[in-house]
C-alpha cells in the first residue's frame, strides 16, 4: 500500500504572511484613526471685542480659545493642523506599521510628553492603551479572511 | 511614626535612595532623590522648577494574573530627566537605565517583580534645556492588608 504526502507548507505560509500583514494593517488604521479621534475635541475660537493699536492700525477684535484641555486630557482642536499631521505608515515588506506625526506639527509631540512649561496632555500613548485589546485583537484575527483561500 | 510604603511610585523612590545597592548609590550620587517627583516639578506659583530634576509618572496599569499569592499588574513607568547639559543629562539616563533594568526589589507591602527598560528618546526644548525620556515595562505586586 502506497501513501501519496503532498506538501502545501509553500502555499500555507504565503497565506499565513498575507493574513499577518492584513490582520496589521488594520490594527494599524484602527489606531491612526482613533489617534484623530482622541483630539478632535474642538477648542472653537470666538472673536471678542479689544481697541489696541498695532502697525497695522487699530485692532477692533481677536480670537481667544476659552475651552483648552486641561493637562492630562488629549490636547484639543484649533485650526486642526495637528490632527491633519497624524500620519501612518505601513511596510508592506515587514510587515510593520507606525502611526506618528510630521515634523512640522513637532508640538503634539511636546504636548504628548509634557516639557517644562506645558503638562503632559498624552494623546499617542494614551490612545495605545485604551485600545490594545482591539489593536491586538485585530493584529491577531483581521487577516484570518486570507487563511484557506 | 514611619509608615509603610504600600504604592509602587513611593518604592521607585525608596528604591532610588536606597543606600545598600550600589547602583542606587551611584544614581543617587549623579540626581538626588529629593529631585525625583512623582506627577510634575510645578511650584505654587505656577512656574516650573530649576533644572536638573526627574518626573515619574506610571503611564498605564493593568491586571496581569491573579494567583494564591496576590495579584499582579503591568504598567509603564516613565521618568523624565530634564537638564541643562546634554552629557550630564545623558549620565543621569544611564545611571537610571543601570539602577531599573531587569532588576527586582521589595519593600513593605510592595513588590516589583520586573523593571524592563523600553525606549528612550532625548529632546531639546525652546529655552536650551535637554529632556531625556526613558520608559520602563513594571510587573508589580501589592499586598493587600
Amino acid at each position: 500500500m502506497a501513501a501519496v504526502l503532498t506538501w502545501r507548507g509553500d502555499k500555507f505560509n504565503q497565506q499565513l504572511r498575507s493574513a499577518t500583514t492584513v490582520g496589521l494593517q488594520r490594527a494599524t488604521v484602527f489606531y491612526h484613526q482613533h489617534c484623530r479621534m482622541a483630539v478632535s475635541k474642538p477648542n472653537s475660537g470666538q472673536r471678542v471685542k479689544v481697541r489696541r493699536k498695532t502697525k497695522g492700525g487699530n485692532k477692533r477684535s481677536r480670537t481667544i480659545y476659552p475651552n483648552p484641555s486641561k493637562p492630562g486630557e488629549p490636547p484639543r482642536l484649533r485650526t486642526g493642523f495637528g490632527q491633519r499631521h497624524i500620519l501612518v505608515e505601513f511596510d508592506k515588506s515587514v510587515p510593520a506599521g507606525r502611526v506618528g506625526i510630521a515634523q512640522n506639527a513637532i508640538y503634539m509631540f511636546y504636548l504628548e510628553v509634557g516639557t517644562r512649561r506645558i503638562r503632559r496632555r498624552p494623546w499617542l500613548l494614551a490612545t495605545l492603551m485604551k485600545f490594545q485589546e482591539q489593536i491586538g485583537r485585530l493584529a491577531a484575527t483581521g487577516g484570518k479572511g486570507e487563511i484557506g483561500t | 511614626m514611619t509608615t509603610a510604603i504600600t504604592t509602587l511610585e513611593a518604592a521607585i523612590h525608596t528604591w532610588w535612595a536606597d543606600a545598600t545597592l550600589p547602583k542606587a548609590v551611584a544614581l543617587n550620587s549623579l540626581l538626588g532623590v529629593a529631585s525625583l517627583v512623582t506627577g510634575d516639578m510645578q511650584n505654587d506659583d505656577g512656574t516650573f522648577a530649576d533644572v536638573p530634576y526627574c518626573t515619574l509618572n506610571r503611564e498605564s496599569n493593568s491586571q496581569a494574573w491573579q494567583t494564591n499569592c496576590g495579584r499582579f499588574d503591568s504598567g509603564l513607568l516613565r521618568f523624565q530627566v530634564w537638564h541643562s547639559d546634554h552629557a550630564a543629562g545623558m549620565a543621569i539616563r544611564q545611571a537610571i537605565v543601570n539602577c531599573f533594568d531587569n532588576q527586582e526589589y521589595e519593600i513593605d507591602d510592595v513588590t516589583i517583580e520586573s523593571m524592563q527598560f523600553q525606549n528612550d528618546l532625548a529632546i531639546q526644548e525652546e529655552d536650551g534645556v535637554w529632556q531625556f525620556l526613558i520608559d520602563f515595562s513594571v510587573i508589580h505586586k501589592v499586598r493587600v492588608a
